[in-house]
């Protein structure tokens, strides 16, 4: 049983999150403010910990950035307002894994959870949150883990290859393919955003598929959506692009 | 008799008393003087008489010791016929010493009873009887004629009766005629002198029953000389100008104006009384022409401020409660005739159980004869509410007590109060809103995680425990009534406020502001201090105009510990802390914010409109403003210190609610 670490000021949220939880199973720790959850976290060091970013005191985003100094591979969902993006973009950027929007709906919460408990384990497989695949009727970049910054490098190494190694495919659309479980924060946006500039320098159609809901909203926050057409799913996209280049 | 002459008129007193004095005075002087004259008259016939009948005894006594009878009869005859005698002398005769008849005028017989009618006695020169003979009267004067110490005879002289007495009548008849004559020219000198004395008395009386009948204008013919020009005098026109005379001022050389001096009006002329009495008549009619043309004047100058005031006048009994007067504004402001109004209490257009207003200041008149109440409801036509600044004062009219107050109608200002109080709510409601929207997702989150909670049971179709699941159903309850809580206050702060306020417990608005931002306060790590006493009295006011005020100062502290946190950087420790309590009969709140305070300059300026230290576009100024609009209305106070770095404290202070 794996066990989670909610901290919420809110006694009320935080006695329903720990019914809940219980009831998907996990093992429930609760802290009401910043410094208890902590303390908590020290004393318990859970692989999850779900925290409310409005708090008196010690707010998410402080407890978001002590934990990821103490481990890194911690995984921190953020509890945010309803349609709070910017909030949403500077939990990312301080490497949240995910964010949950107030009022939690269980689906969202699960949806989360499930995500997050895939990145966990593909963590141990592979730490690549990003491959290049060709299709017929694409190059497909696909985001399976955290997408950040940090793998800059890496992508537009990839990406290189992608644009100027196959003179064949030039005129090939781009699908950014973001898969259930993966995360992008601020600098995976930025670099996104940087290769579809590029694609469409070179003439390419280019379309995201994203299922997770909420890092669609932030992509339409972030104003990738002017760059790029976005969608719920692969299949979609690709029927777009086809409509498109046809 | 006595009565009817007493209600005879003055002129004809004087006429009736002069006439019987005349008369009594002449009757008088006839009656002696008939008597001296008369007296006199028959003495000297009786010694003219006597002379006659002397000179014959002188010259006869020859002839009778000549016994030369026929010598005596002609003296005699000669005696008888000389001159006038003959009108006066009725007869002569002498006799002897013997008595016996020597001679006499007679043409026919003697009669003889004359020879003893008149004797004259012993050693006596002359004696005079009334006789009678032959049918007629006579005076017999008897003189003895004598020779030596003999006598010779007597000398007996008859005069005429019917003589002396034409003689007396004509002297009587003289007499009476200048009597009479005195008595007429007395009479007309009566009369005139009379006429003197009371035709300016009568004129008097006329001109003063003319002037009783109002008639001041009509001329008073006392003499020539009196003419008026009313216009002359300068204290006639000019009403404002005091009246040497009439006021009674010190008639001082220097002060007196030059066209006073000698006043034209106010005269003293010589004469006699009827003339000093007229003057004195004139000045007084002079007086009243001048204080009625200045009570006139001033009633004219008075009336129309009272009648074309664009402020409602009403005069009002203070006994009765009832209607005196009232201007034209004042009928047209409460929409009743001036005859409605007149029939009607203080009860029929203000509610007597107003705090402030016309009732509060008849109870309580306080130690100002006049009172200053602004905003009172006051009633029209028709039971419509309207609200006034009365202005009442205490006065005597038409010797009554009264009360005399002007209603200016505030309530368009009034409304359009209500409305920019009710607008800069809305503005509030606005800052509010991220607080709001925070204090209400709260139980919305509850609530929903409880509600997906109950879900995923019935999906997976696992038995909830019973305990669990009463701790789930008791806290959505609770939550959806904490939003049902936070959204009813929310609608009873932008509530539009009735006109009229309530007792208010003060503690309520101030726990208001924080049901909405309280936890948005505590998310910006500032902490709240409240310290309220309980139990203290209400104040008249409208909560949630009050509520509003207490969210500006919040708010405003709110902003001041922000800006000093922006200048220091760092999310340093913070507090805002309100009190409560009694102080002076006045419930009073404190607001103190350990922010960045404000410039002792700005302290000044910073209840009033427009004026703003934030950055343009982010305050219109008129928080503050505002709330001290809502502050005079319910007669509070407001009052601020502050000190740069430091922080600031707002104290507010209301009248306990009696």
């Amino acid at each position: 049983m794996r066990s989670i670490l909610v901290i919420d000021d809110e006694h009320p949220t935080l006695v329903m999150f720990a019914l809940l939880l219980e009831a998907l199973g996990y093992d429930v720790i609760t802290a009401a403010d910043g410094a208890a959850g902590l303390a908590a976290f020290e004393r318990h060091r859970p692989a999850l910990v779900l925290t409310d970013i409005k708090m008196p005191g010690i707010d998410g985003l402080e407890v978001l950035r002590r934990i990821k100094a103490q481990s890194p591979a911690t995984e921190v969902i953020v509890i945010t307002g309803h349609g709070d993006v910017d909030l949403a973009m500077a939990a990312l950027n301080l490497k949240a894994s995910d964010f949950i929007d107030k009022p939690i709906s269980q689906a969202a919460l699960q949806t989360a959870l499930r995500r997050s408990e895939e990145r966990i384990g593909r963590l141990a497989a592979s730490d690549n949150p990003a491959q290049v695949r060709h299709t017929a009727d694409a190059i497909v970049l696909e985001i399976t883990g955290t997408f950040s910054g940090a793998f800059r490098c890496d992508l537009t190494d990839a990406g290189k290859p992608l644009f100027t190694h196959a003179p064949g495919v030039t005129d090939k659309p781009l699908l950014i393919n973001v898969s259930e479980c993966a995360s992008i924060n601020g600098a995976g946006i930025t670099s996104l955003g940087r290769i579809i500039q590029e694609a469409r320098g070179q003439g390419r159609a280019v379309a995201i598929a994203c299922p997770p809901e909420n890092f669609r909203r932030v992509f339409t926050a972030s104003g990738l959506t002017r760059l790029a057409s976005l969608h719920e799913s692969e299949m979609q996209a690709t029927q777009a692009l086809r409509a498109r280049v046809g | 008799m006595i009565a009817r002459f007493r209600s005879l008129s003055l002129r004809y007193k004087l006429f009736l008393t002069s006439v019987g004095m005349v008369l009594l005075i002449s009757g008088v002087i006839a009656l002696v003087a008939r008597g001296i004259l008369l007296g006199t008259l028959h003495r000297e016939l009786e010694l003219r008489g006597a002379a006659i009948a002397q000179s014959i005894a002188e010259r006869g006594g020859g002839y009778v010791l000549d016994k030369d009878q026929a010598g005596l009869v002609a003296l005699l005859f000669d005696a008888a016929q000389l001159g006038e005698r003959k009108a006066l002398v009725s007869y002569l005769f002498i006799t002897n010493a013997d008595g016996e008849l020597l001679a006499h005028t007679f043409i026919r017989p003697f009669p003889g009873e004359l020879l003893r009618a008149n004797v004259n006695p012993e050693g006596q020169q002359t004696s005079a009887r009334q006789v009678s003979f032959d049918g007629q009267e006579a005076v017999d004067i008897a003189v003895p004629m004598q020779e030596g110490i003999y006598t010779l005879g007597t000398v007996h002289v008859g005069l005429r009766q019917r003589h002396i007495d034409a003689l007396e009548d004509k002297l009587r008849l003289t007499f009476l005629g200048f009597i009479s004559l005195v008595g007429v020219i007395f009479f007309l000198l009566a009369l005139t002198s009379s006429g003197y004395v009371v035709r300016p008395l009568l004129r008097l009386t006329k001109a003063a029953e003319s002037i009783s009948r109002g008639q001041l204008d009509q001329p008073l013919e006392l003499d020539q000389e009196l003419s008026w020009d009313p216009r002359e005098c300068p204290a006639y026109g000019d009403t404002d100008l005091p009246c040497w005379h009439l006021d009674q001022l010190d008639k001082a050389p220097d002060h007196t104006p030059p066209t006073c001096n000698p006043c034209k009006f106010y005269r003293s002329r010589s004469g006699d009384e009827v003339v000093q009495l007229a003057n004195a008549f004139a000045n007084m009619v002079w007086s009243i022409k001048l204080y009625r043309n200045r009570l006139r004047e001033s009633e004219e100058r008075y009336r129309p401020l009272f009648d074309a005031n664009p402020d409602a006048f009403l005069v009002l009994r203070v006994d009765t409660l009832r209607f005196l007067d009232a201007n034209p504004r004042a009928q047209e402001l409460y929409g009743y005739s001036k005859r409605e109004l007149l029939d009607m209490t203080l009860a029929g257009l203000e509610p007597a159980d107003n705090p402030t207003g016309v009732h509060r200041f008849l109870q309580d008149p306080g130690p100002e004869r006049q009172v200053l109440s602004s905003k009172v409801r006051h009633f029209r036509r028709g039971k419509e509410p309207i609200f006034v600044n009365v202005h009442a004062c205490r006065a005597n009219y038409l010797g009554r007590e009264v009360v005399i107050f002007s209603a200016v109608d505030v309530t368009e200002l009034v409304e359009k109060d209500a409305q920019l109080i009710q607008a800069s709510k809305m503005k509030t409601l606005g800052e509010m809103s991220a607080g709001m929207a925070h204090e209400l997702n709260q139980p919305l989150n509850a609530i929903k995680l409880g509600s997906d909670l109950l879900a995923l049971m019935h999906e997976q179709g696992q038995c909830v425990l019973p305990e669990r699941f009463s701790r789930v159903l008791s806290q959505i309850s609770a939550q959806v009534d904490r939003a049902a809580r936070i959204i009813a206050h929310l609608r009873e702060f932008g509530r539009k406020s009735e006109l009229t306020p309530d007792a208010v417990d003060i503690n309520t608005p101030i726990r208001g502001v924080f049901t909405l931002i309280g936890q948005q306060l505590a998310l910006q790590n500032i902490a709240v201090d409240l310290d309220l006493t309980e139990g203290l009295p209400r104040v008249l006011a409208h909560s949630n105009r009050l509520e509003q005020v207490f969210f500006n100062l919040v708010n405003n502290a709110r902003d001041a510990i922000q800006l000093l946190r922006a200048q220091r950087g760092g999310d340093s420790y913070a507090e805002i802390s309100i009190r409560s309590w009694l102080e002076d009969g006045r419930v009073a709140v404190s607001v103190s914010d350990t922010g960045c305070g404000i410039e002792p300059q700005a302290l000044q300026k910073i209840f009033e409109p427009f004026f703003t230290t934030k950055e343009a576009g982010e305050g219109m100024g008129l928080g503050l403003a505002i709330s001290y609009g809502i502050l005079k209305d319910y007669d509070g106070d407001i009052a601020v210190g502050s000190e740069v770095g430091e922080g600031t404290t707002f104290k507010v202070t209301f009248p306990a609610a009696a």
